[in-house]
């Protein structure tokens, strides 16, 4: 059952990148679901691919490591992840299309729970990590070799 | 499990970087105390320290709730204006010995205790505590059972029973799970202090000292050598971290 | 009536408390009895009712197999499947009352096994497979020769069962109505009372619906088995108060139980009227009384008081148990507190919560009545002349 899970989702997720391409070359018009939030992969904490079929194993990695031994690197956090691809104060909240994880975690109809207990879109007071340097989530991780 | 890679110790680091972070405001007014102290972002929290606090009933001002507001303010609680089932991690007690009459005032919360009755009784392991002495709830699987409220001898646990939004980034904390004092573990891996014990300081009454029990150079150490501090419920050798002075 | 229409009535009840789990789920358990003081409320009654019962509907099949009498081989394949079906109506009620149900999988998979619920957990599971493992022996001819070893296996498990369960109240060291080693002992008994009436109304009712003959030598036999039982119970919970009443420290909590002091009298009323009263002495009554001893519906009614007692000795146990304020501060009297410290909490279910109760007990139901429907669980006869061995026609 898992396994056909993945697999599906992986296969939708294949999809969903082409039709992502083909999307940006050609202006497809009415195409709501497709309307991914900007993902800025240049500056993500690995390549858009990698991303998008590994995400969930980078912060389930992270979320166990933080929560029970304290560690709190940025690259692989969750928090880091809704501070780069949700606007501060965003109108669209977990669950719309037009935000960053919905937009393909709808399309994909991979339902997921993180959102019933952290914040989906950032801390008003916090600045947009994006806009503090060019790679916010190696910024202040100077020991390197560390979450890899 | 997860490897525990820790390269060199939390005490050389702090030396060498002490004179470095000392005094970094982050904002007008608000200081990082004891942010020498501050463990790298990338190393796991140890048993070296055991972060624990101590509470002056005779400092503590009736009526006062600083440390209330400023945890609800803090970890993002918000009431629902209904007090039997909005979450609570600190509250305000006032007492009056029976024998004697004393009256005094204290703040609950949950006593991180060494021997935690809650995580005995967790079936799934989502009552935990970190290395260093700090009771959590791992709500990443946590199944909503309370059986952990059941145990517990303070009642310092909270069932969330709303759906709640907007948390704080650092605080994450959802309807259908047990939530309860994180001693501000996100401040304290920073290097700072909990909200309650700034709060307690901020107002003046200085009822509060945060602090690592295994260091005896430390403030609480130092004062619990002098003075001692009592435990509540100490018959049940759950040997806490939070501990008081005056009753 | 109708096998259909009884399983669409029991079905109705099914659905009613799966549309309470949403209604809970969906709006957060604010909108049940439950709260911050009272955490474990009337689904947890129910449940862990049915789960204590469950062990008990299984000591038909262990009186046979492990102690090889005669007269109740024929009885022994419904005692399973009733203690089976009553596990899954009290595992829905406790899955369906979770804050998060939808982590089912979490409690399956991660362990601490320093928690008795977790082992809990393992002991359920592994009561599903060994009754199952033995009612198949039972009904499989060719197994059948093997039916003892499984029975003894699962005597020894439905034991350690309910053990687990009493031992989740008695490990909780910080309030005084729990913390006791003799809830687990108190418990097995509990399951042998509540199972066996549970059996007997079942078995009644099975064979008066489906026309087949029930001779009096079988129903007498567990009717006094029954009476013992029920005279068991009565004698641990006296030992229980007893044990409490000679510490001086839980003399706040007997007189909060016994006496309804410090705002309890709800608490009180319940155990002197609902399970002492109602679920021990009138049915002591009726199972002994000389006039009525071949009277099928004054057993029955005894059986359903029993059932009724039953849940009256839960919820003193449960609600009463955490309703009693706990002592945080020995020696000292609480003034003041925002979250009730020294303060009676008084519990009130909710609809839901009690629809949600009642649809794990019709979940049972709808598993025995599609047990019996489908396998021969049921002898097409327990008339006297084919169940008794020594039976001579007058």
């Amino acid at each position: 059952m898992l396994q056909l899970k993945q697999l599906m989702h992986k296969s939708l997720l294949a999809i969903l990148g082409s039709a992502a391409i083909a999307a940006s070359s050609i202006a497809v018009a009415d195409s709501a679901l497709l309307d991914i939030a900007k993902a800025k992969s240049d500056q993500c904490v690995a390549d858009t691919k990698e991303m998008r079929a590994n995400h969930m194993e980078k912060i389930l990695h992270q979320r166990d490591k933080t929560l029970r031994e304290g560690i709190r690197t940025k690259q692989h956090s969750l928090k880091e992840c809704i501070n780069c691809h949700v606007e501060k104060n965003s109108a669209a909240r977990f669950g719309d299309n037009k935000h960053f994880c919905s937009s393909c975690h709808n399309f994909a109809a991979v339902t997921i729970d993180c959102f019933q207990c952290h914040a989906d879109r950032p801390d008003s007071d916090k600045k947009h990590s994006l806009n503090t340097s060019s790679f916010p989530h190696y910024a202040d991780n100077s020991a390197e070799g560390v979450s890899k | 499990m997860i490897e525990k890679t820790i390269n060199f110790s939390r005490r050389s680091f702090v030396g060498k970087t002490a004179t470095a972070a000392a005094g970094i405001s982050i904002a007008p007014g608000v200081f990082l105390h004891q942010v020498a102290n501050a463990k790298p972002a990338d190393q796991a929290a140890t048993s070296e320290v055991r972060w624990g606090m101590l509470i002056n009933t005779n400092k503590c001002a009736t009526g006062c709730t600083a440390c209330v507001s400023a945890c609800n303010e803090e970890n993002g609680i918000q009431s629902n204006d209904r007090p039997e089932s909005d979450p609570q991690w600190i509250r305000k007690v006032k007492l009056r010995d029976t024998q004697t009459g004393h009256v005094t005032s204290l703040p609950m919360m949950c006593q991180h205790c060494e021997n935690p009755p809650c995580v005995d009784v967790c079936p799934t392991g989502a009552s935990m505590k970190r290395e260093d002495g700090i009771v959590l709830v791992d709500k990443h699987i946590c199944i909503g059972c309370r059986y952990c409220m059941m145990a517990c001898p303070y009642k310092a646990r909270s069932f969330v029973h709303e759906t709640i939004t907007d948390q704080k980034d650092y605080a994450p904390r959802g309807k259908g799970t047990v939530e309860s004092c994180t001693m501000c573990v996100h401040r304290v891996d920073d290097g700072g202090t909990p909200a309650c014990v700034e709060a307690c300081n901020a107002a003046e009454h200085g009822a509060m000292i945060f602090g690592d029990l295994k260091d005896p150079q430390s403030e609480i150490s130092k004062e619990l050598e002098k003075h001692g501090g009592k435990q509540i419920r100490a018959d049940l050798r759950l040997n806490t971290g939070v501990r008081y002075q005056g009753i | 009536m109708g096998y259909l229409s009884l399983l669409a009535f029991l079905g109705a009840f099914v659905l009613a408390a799966l549309g309470s789990t949403y209604y809970m789920e969906h709006n957060g358990h604010w909108v049940t009895g439950m709260n911050n003081q009272i955490v474990w409320g009337m689904p947890h009654v129910f449940a862990v009712f049915l789960i204590v019962a469950a062990s008990g509907a299984l000591n038909v099949a262990s009186i046979s197999s492990v102690f090889n009498q005669k007269i109740y081989k024929p009885l022994a394949p419904l005692s399973t499947l009733l203690a089976l079906a009553l596990l899954i109506g009290g595992l829905m009620i406790l899955v369906l009352d979770l804050g998060r149900p939808d982590r089912l999988i979490v409690a399956m998979t991660k362990y601490n096994f320093k928690s008795i619920f977790a082992w809990n957990m393992i002991l359920y599971n592994g009561f599903f497979v060994i009754v199952g493992v033995y009612a198949w022996f039972m009904l499989d001819r060719t197994m059948k020769k093997y039916s003892r070893y499984a029975g003894f296996a699962a005597f020894i498990w439905r034991l350690a069962l309910t053990t687990g369960t009493g031992s989740i109240f008695g490990f909780l060291v910080a309030r005084p109505g729990y913390d006791m080693a003799m809830m687990a002992p108190m418990f097995i008994i509990m399951s042998f009372s509540f199972g066996l009436a549970i059996y007997l109304l079942v078995l009644m009712a099975s064979y008066n619906w489906t026309n087949r003959p029930l001779g009096d030598v079988v129903v007498n036999r567990l009717r006094k088995l029954l009476g013992v039982f029920v005279a068991a119970v009565l004698y641990f919970v006296i030992v229980y108060h007893l044990t409490n009443l000679y510490a001086t420290e839980h003399h706040g909590f007997e007189a909060f139980m016994l006496l309804g002091d410090s705002g309890g009298s709800k608490y009180s009323s319940i155990f002197w009227i609902g399970q002492i009263l109602l679920g021990s002495l009138i049915p002591l009554a009726m199972i002994y009384a000389p006039g009525v001893a071949n009277c099928r519906k004054t057993l029955a009614t005894a059986c359903v008081l029993i059932i009724i007692g039953g849940l009256a000795q839960m919820y003193t146990i449960i609600i009463g148990g955490q309703a009693y304020p706990m002592e945080i501060f020995p020696g000292m009297e609480v003034l003041e507190s925002t979250f009730a410290d020294g303060v009676t909490t008084i519990y009130s279910a909710s609809l839901p919560e009690i629809l949600l109760g009642l649809g794990g007990m019709a979940m049972s139901m709808i598993v025995v009545a599609l047990g019996i429907k489908v396998l021969s669980f049921l002898p097409q006869s327990l008339a006297d002349d084919v169940a008794d061995p020594h039976y001579k026609a007058e």
